[in-house]
């Protein structure tokens, strides 16, 4: 099935979400205090039985559930998820109906996905008691599982389920154990927003796409040119001595929040020496290495380091990433939130830099400096958030 | 199963990709927005049928147009806005056999703003000869907006913003087509009629 790339893209956030107002009607084995369920009674599966006062229709917005054990469920076998019909039982007891889309938390995987009692994913892996997990209907009716690894991050896809969901869906919970154990589930509905502005380029095709892209040559002429190696992407190379400065950027259309926006490139330092210098990320203006009059924020190399560089229009400065420069293909991500500019190197090695912001919209841009220096990038994405 | 044909679109950039064609009509115009989200302004100018279109086919011949598109099993997106909501002004964002899409009788579906047939914003679907449209209970209004249309063989379900708003099963398209989104006017106006769009995409289910 061919997916949109539209309503997959808003998942990777976390939307506003609120705790699930818990059901007295047709409880059984819990108690609730706010979203925080407590398994109560004797241990037996056709004892314990809870679903949530709010149901949830497919195709009018977003259905997500998270959900965590806070670490006492961890032993004590619990089933949540989404289920139609009448709340039931879950492996045995009258009535009796299991969750359509459930995540087990008992078994031996870190993820367990059962629809209808039967096991449909097993990630391997063990639990963590920090172990987020969350369910999503999208107006489709697709229902995706993810698991947030020590509650931190980013949630992973972990298993995408071969039904589609049609009507309306309640949350419902059953335990098997009465050990008192306990967890906390949230949920919301949300319709999907106009998507912000988004730019993904991967330098695959034969010359440089010059519908999107303007060449510069400041102060200098360089090379501009798709490289022709397998992972090779495309290639600025300086031919000029001096301060000669090649570019590549949207020649002034500034698309990008400078308070709200994410910049992730794949990129090499391919030749940075002696005074040579390499930026990749965003501006607003020509010559990034120049220092005043432009608002920048991204990632810089010179012989010796990578840095994360901003610029408030007044002050350009740097703050290095304690990655040393080298030659090899590096994941740079910068995040600009407003008051903060964080910068990561291969997902890891994060920099915090709070001065000099920049204080306006800005385009994507890469830029080598001075003579024989070299940079190369095979991935770009901008995307406001 | 082999995925299908897919087009995407985010209009970022210095100027229009060339994956994507106008066919601008009188001194329309078009540029790429200078501003934070702001994606791609189309404007129609202040005349009689100063209608502006961006798809697929590089020109108006009807020989020339690239459809790629099953108008009876596909999706489309879009996020759009119209600057401005004024009598005859209209706007058509959706897929069709030949262009003008929302306006013409032709094989299409659509989502259409169009103030002098109603205050609220429509679903649109042609079978190649008649063309209907359904309200939504979405009034028109100057804010950005995500849209999308399935179109089934017997329904085509129209949402705004993620919420399921018509679903429309008179006038099913069938055919190949092409995407489009269409801005102009109806009769003149002292205003011309200028919309923005920053995403489109489009598959075949």
């Amino acid at each position: 099935m061919t997916k949109s790339i539209y309503e997959q893209l808003p998942l990777s956030s976390i939307p506003t979400s609120s705790e699930v107002v818990w059901s007295d009607t047709g409880k059984v084995g819990f108690t609730h205090s706010g979203g925080t369920i407590t398994r109560t009674g004797s241990a037996g599966w056709g004892l314990s039985k809870m679903q949530s006062d709010k149901t949830f229709t497919v195709g009018e917005g977003i259905i997500q559930i998270d959900f965590s054990t806070l670490g006492a469920f961890a032993s004590g076998s619990l089933m949540l998820g989404l289920n139609s019909g009448t709340l039931g039982y879950y492996y045995s007891g009258t009535p009796y109906n299991p969750a359509d889309f459930s995540i087990y938390m008992a078994g031996g995987d870190q993820v367990e996905v059962y629809e209808n009692q039967v096991k449909k994913y097993g990630s391997g892996g063990g639990r963590n008691n920090l172990d987020k997990f969350r369910i999503t209907i999208d107006n489709s009716g697709i229902v995706r599982y993810f698991c947030q690894p020590l509650g931190q991050g980013l949630y992973d896809l972990h298993y995408t389920s071969t039904v589609i969901a049609s009507g309306t869906y309640f949350i419902q919970t059953n335990a098997y154990a009465g050990n008192s154990p306990s967890g906390i589930c949230s949920s919301s509905e949300q319709t999907l927003p106009p998507l912000k502005q988004r730019f993904v380029e991967t330098f695959s095709g034969g010359v440089l796409d010059t519908d999107r892209w303007e060449t510069k040559n400041n102060y200098s002429t360089n090379t501009f040119e798709m490289v022709d190696e397998i992972d090779g992407g495309f290639k600025i190379l300086n031919n000029a001595s001096g301060s000669a400065d090649g570019q590549i950027w949207f020649n002034g259309k500034d698309q990008f929040a400078h308070n709200g926006s994410v910049c992730i490139t794949v990129a090499k330092a391919h030749t940075i020496t002696g005074g040579g210098e390499m930026y990749i990320g965003l501006t607003n203006n020509t010559y990034i290495a120049s220092g005043s009059v432009k608002s920048t924020a991204g990632i810089r190399a010179t012989a010796s380091a990578f840095f994360v560089q901003t610029n408030d229009q007044t002050t350009n400065s740097w703050t290095t990433t304690g990655v040393s420069k080298d030659t090899d293909w590096h994941t740079f991500r910068t995040e600009l939130n407003g008051s903060s500019c964080v910068g990561t190197v291969d997902g890891t090695a994060t920099t915090t830099k709070t001065s000099n912001m920049p204080i306006s919209a800005m385009e994507p841009s890469m830029e080598i400096y001075d003579n024989a220096q070299e940079v190369r990038v095979r991935y770009f994405e901008v995307y406001n958030t | 199963m082999a995925y299908k044909q897919h087009f995407v679109e985010c209009f970022s950039g210095k100027q229009l990709t060339d994956q994507l064609h106008c066919q601008l009509g009188g001194t329309s115009s078009i540029a790429m927005s200078d501003e934070v989200d702001g994606g791609l302004r189309m404007t129609s100018p202040n005349s009689t049928h100063g209608g502006i279109e961006l798809n697929a086919s590089p020109n108006n011949v009807l020989a020339d147009q690239i459809r790629r598109f099953d108008l009876a099993k596909s999706t489309f997106f879009s996020v759009v806005k119209k600057t401005d909501i004024l009598s005859t002004h209209w706007l058509g964002t959706g897929a069709c056999f030949t262009q003008n899409v929302g306006t013409d009788a032709q094989n299409q579906y659509s989502i259409q703003w169009h103030e002098s047939v109603s205050a609220y914003i429509n679903g649109r679907s042609g079978d190649g000869s008649t063309t209907t449209t359904t309200a939504s209970d979405i009034q028109m209004d100057k804010n950005w907006h995500g849209y999308k249309i399935n179109s089934t063989g017997t329904v085509v379900n129209c949402s705004i913003d993620g919420v399921l708003k018509v679903a429309k099963t008179t006038n099913m398209p069938t055919g190949k087509g092409q995407q489009a989104t269409r801005v102009g006017m109806n009769t003149a106006h002292s205003v011309g009629s200028t919309a923005q769009i920053r995403y489109m995409e489009i598959y075949n289910d």
